[in-house]
């Protein structure tokens, strides 16, 4: 509770602030407790060119949704985003490259597209806090305000869930293909931010 | 760059692209179903059915489905990969449903993409047409190309064999064989067939014997001569020749004369063909020899796949090979040892004994001796043991690591000691017990007294006949050793060590089968031991259906096939043969076949578990 209270308090403090009529929307709904089903969730992935906001961007963004349990791929958007710096080291892990880049959109487009489709919905990240860092630092810069939505996390429910297992959690254990691993999920390439924000989607069905 | 808003969603188009029949579409039809799919994770025990949801195409991504009747009677199990549309199953059978059997992720096509696919696409649309069973019939009866050796003697066959009466003279059989230019005569009472005399015959038995001239045929003749119906193949005719030692062999068509096929007649078929080696290997004189013969089967093994020889009959070969081995150290040892004490008979067991020996047999072997052997005779055997176990080792069948063989002195008794053996098995089944049995129930004499074997094998059968509590602890062994088939998703592969993605298709694929032929076999008395005969004999005794016995033999001949062909792979890869193998190097077809296959075996364990674990 205490933290739907803060997060509450935060949101009416942001809501004045920001600049953008979705994102003041957003900030203004009542935030509902629903069960997993009747709940609309939107599970979101970033690629970025570091692990820390003030240091790297946002190369891609991508995300799909749930509704009434169910993955609806028609809804499922993928963005690449035209970076201001190059690419830099990350293009090791994402094997990103500056021309592949070039052909983004501005970063204000993919978020703005990802305002649209947010609303009444909880966010779902395998590692919130590295993405929701970068996106609330984004939407800070376009619009004055952080993102501040209720947020569901896949590693920390994983990590509590092994902890009460009370089994030592291995380095490792907690990346997203590990944990689709423990609950019989199939093995998946990896793709790109849209491949790992499905990857995540079915994770977050098969722990409920 | 693609439209950001109909993203290209690679993981789940990689996905449709091994499924049947979504491989057949064009790449942009493939990215569009993707874009359609939605996804559901439900859990076990769940159903679909057409009452209680909605028109779709339902693919499993992973987990198991199962599809029952609206009798609940089991219809087909799917996995990863394979597709239902509760709908469609329906029409007929007014509540067919799909029950979950390990929890899953479903992919979703909604009604109006599916059937615009259908529409747009006919091989797409024929795919749920087929039928399952229909497609693995398929499977085990397509036969690439007809191997030489496998077809049948009647083209090779000599028509109107030279033939006489009992009562005709030594030479008047000489003058007739000379004046054909043939190397034999058949010695007929009307139509019967009463003998045979050869070239062979007349030196060894008339001229080396000073016989006069006049002497009848019939005096000198071999009575009653080993014969071939003219319907069996090549191979059948040479291993006869061979494993007898003879080079003419009448050929009957219902059970009248039709000609006569010899060995030179033979000669223009075989060249390169393994039972070629069966001759060389009784010649040898020593075990490097054997071994260099025995060391060129994997690349023949190559070779006859190639030529489209099937399983069956490759393992046919393979076990003659290696009991022409073991019949060959027998007889050297023998050669050492001086002639044996008394009456004996070396057991094969295990694949050996059914006749389906592959690449990489390792030895499973016993010595069943005649009750009259003193404790002195009983050493001979033990050294006689000692020489042939070697000698099968160093020729390439490596010792078994459970002992099971002729060295161990519980595998090496007089036939009161064996039969002692068995009862005590049977009547404490113990689970060290049932294991042994499993192996001990399929033996046959490799070499020796016939007779001892069958007398221990009508001993074995009249106690587990009627033993229905031994039939349910050896039933519980068998269902235990196998686990359920329902999670072919992950395809039952071993998730660590050295194999990992990889599955042991014998224990995982053949020896279900055959544990469960065995059980039947036992319990209603089939003497025979190779799997395919016990499946016929099953089917004459009608404990299977017609439709049974014809799947599983199916079944059985799919798997070994897949079996035989990963290793010729392996070894054409420069690898050692191995029961090992990754699904992923099946082609999707292929893939299909062997779940189907399991699909099969899984039925067949249940009617198992029904009819024997009651006994408990």
């Amino acid at each position: 509770m205490s933290s739907a209270l803060g997060l509450n308090l935060q949101r009416m403090w942001w809501r004045h602030k920001a600049t953008h009529p979705i994102l003041q929307a957003l900030l203004s709904e009542p935030l509902h407790t629903q069960n997993f089903k009747d709940t609309r969730y939107v599970v979101i992935d970033l690629e970025t060119t570091a692990l820390d906001p003030n240091q790297g961007e946002i190369a891609s963004v991508a995300w799909v949704v749930i509704e009434q349990a169910t993955i609806c791929l028609n809804q499922a958007a993928h963005f690449h985003v035209k970076l201001q710096r190059e690419v830099g080291q990350s293009a090791v892990f994402h094997q990103l490259t500056d021309s592949d880049l070039e052909q983004g959109v501005n970063l204000s487009v993919a978020m703005e597209a990802l305002l649209n489709v947010v609303s009444n919905s909880v966010l779902v990240f395998h590692n919130a806090h590295l993405d929701m860092g970068f996106l609330n630092k984004a939407m800070r810069s376009l619009w004055n305000a952080p993102l501040l939505m209720p947020v569901v996390d896949t590693l920390q429910i994983e990590h509590k869930r092994l902890l009460q297992r009370t089994e030592a959690i291995q380095v490792g254990d907690l990346r997203l293909f590990q944990c689709r691993q423990r609950y019989g999920l199939p093995d998946v390439a990896l793709h790109d931010a849209l491949g790992d924000a499905l990857a995540t989607a079915e994770l977050w069905l098969a722990m409920n | 760059m693609t439209d950001s808003n109909q993203p290209e969603i690679q993981a789940v188009a990689d996905f449709l692209r091994e499924c049947l029949p979504f491989n057949e579409l064009p790449e942009p039809a493939l990215q569009e179903a993707a874009r359609q799919i939605q996804i559901i994770y439900v859990r076990e025990g769940h159903q679909f059915s057409a009452a209680t949801d909605d028109y779709a195409l339902r693919i499993v991504r992973s987990g198991a489905v199962e599809i029952r009747s609206s009798r609940n009677e089991l219809m087909d199990r799917l996995g990863e990969g394979e597709s239902f549309n509760i709908h469609g199953l329906d029409v007929g059978d007014e509540g067919v449903h799909a029950q979950v059997i390990e929890d899953s992720l479903i992919y979703l096509l909604p009604r109006a993409h599916y059937e615009a696919i259908r529409a747009q696409f006919r091989d797409f649309d024929r795919h749920f047409h087929s039928q399952r069973s229909r497609r693995l019939r398929r499977a085990a009866r397509y036969q690439p190309n007809t191997n030489m050796m496998m077809l049948p003697i009647e083209s090779l066959v000599s028509r109107n064999p030279l033939t006489l009466g009992p009562n005709a003279s030594l030479q008047e059989a000489a003058l007739a064989m000379t004046g054909r230019r043939v190397s034999s005569v058949l010695v007929m009472e009307g139509e019967t067939l009463c003998g045979i005399v050869t070239d062979r015959d007349l030196r060894s038995r008339a001229l080396a014997k000073g016989l006069p001239l006049d002497t009848l045929v019939s005096d000198i003749m071999t009575r009653k001569p080993k014969h071939i119906d003219v319907g069996a193949s090549l191979f059948d005719a040479i291993l006869q020749m061979t494993q007898q030692g003879i080079h003419h062999l009448p050929v009957l068509r219902d059970g009248k004369v039709f000609g006569i096929i010899t060995s030179s007649d033979l000669m223009l078929a075989r060249r390169d063909d393994p039972v070629y080696l069966v001759q060389h290997l009784s010649r040898q004189t020593e075990t490097a020899g054997m071994r260099a013969i025995i060391d060129t089967m994997p690349s023949l093994l190559v070779e006859v796949i190639k030529g489209g020889m099937r399983a069956h009959q490759i393992s046919r070969v393979l076990t003659a090979i290696s009991d022409t081995v073991a019949s060959r150290l027998i007889d050297l040892a023998i050669q050492e040892l001086g002639p044996a004490p008394v009456p004996f008979c070396w057991l094969g067991f295990g694949s050996q004994a059914r006749g389906e020996q592959l690449i990489g047999a390792d030895q499973d072997n016993g010595l069943l001796i005649d009750d009259a052997a003193t404790a002195q005779d009983m050493a001979w055997f033990e050294q006689l043991a000692q020489r042939v176990c070697d000698g099968l080792n160093a020729c390439g069948f490596p010792y078994c690591n459970g002992k099971v063989m002729a060295t161990t002195d519980e595998w090496r008794q007089p036939l009161r000691g064996w039969k002692a053996t068995v009862d005590s098995w049977t009547r404490t089944p113990t689970p060290d017990a049932v294991m042994r049995v499993s192996i001990f129930f399929d033996l046959r004499a490799v070499y020796g007294d016939q007779a001892l074997c069958q007398q221990l094998q009508q001993h074995m059968l009249a106690r587990t006949q009627k033993d229905t509590i031994f039939l349910a602890a050896l039933a519980a062994n068998v269902l235990e050793q196998t686990p359920p088939l329902g999670i072919f998703r992950r395809f039952v592969v071993e998730r660590n060590g050295e194999h990992r993605d990889e599955f042991d298709i014998k224990k995982r694929g053949i020896m279900p089968i055959v544990d469960l032929v065995r059980i039947h076999s036992l319990a209603h008395g089939v003497e025979a031991v190779n799997t395919r005969e016990r499946i016929q004999q099953l089917k004459q005794k009608k404990v299977f259906t017609i439709a049974d016995g014809r799947n599983l033999l199916d079944a059985f001949d799919t798997i070994q096939q897949l079996r035989v062909e990963n290793q010729s792979r392996q070894i054409a890869a420069g690898h050692a043969a191995s029961n090992y193998m990754n699904p992923k190097d099946l082609p999707e077809l292929e893939r299909k076949h062997l779940k189907d296959a399991f699909t099969v075996v899984h039925d067949s364990q249940e009617a198992l578990r029904n009819r024997y674990r009651q006994g408990l």
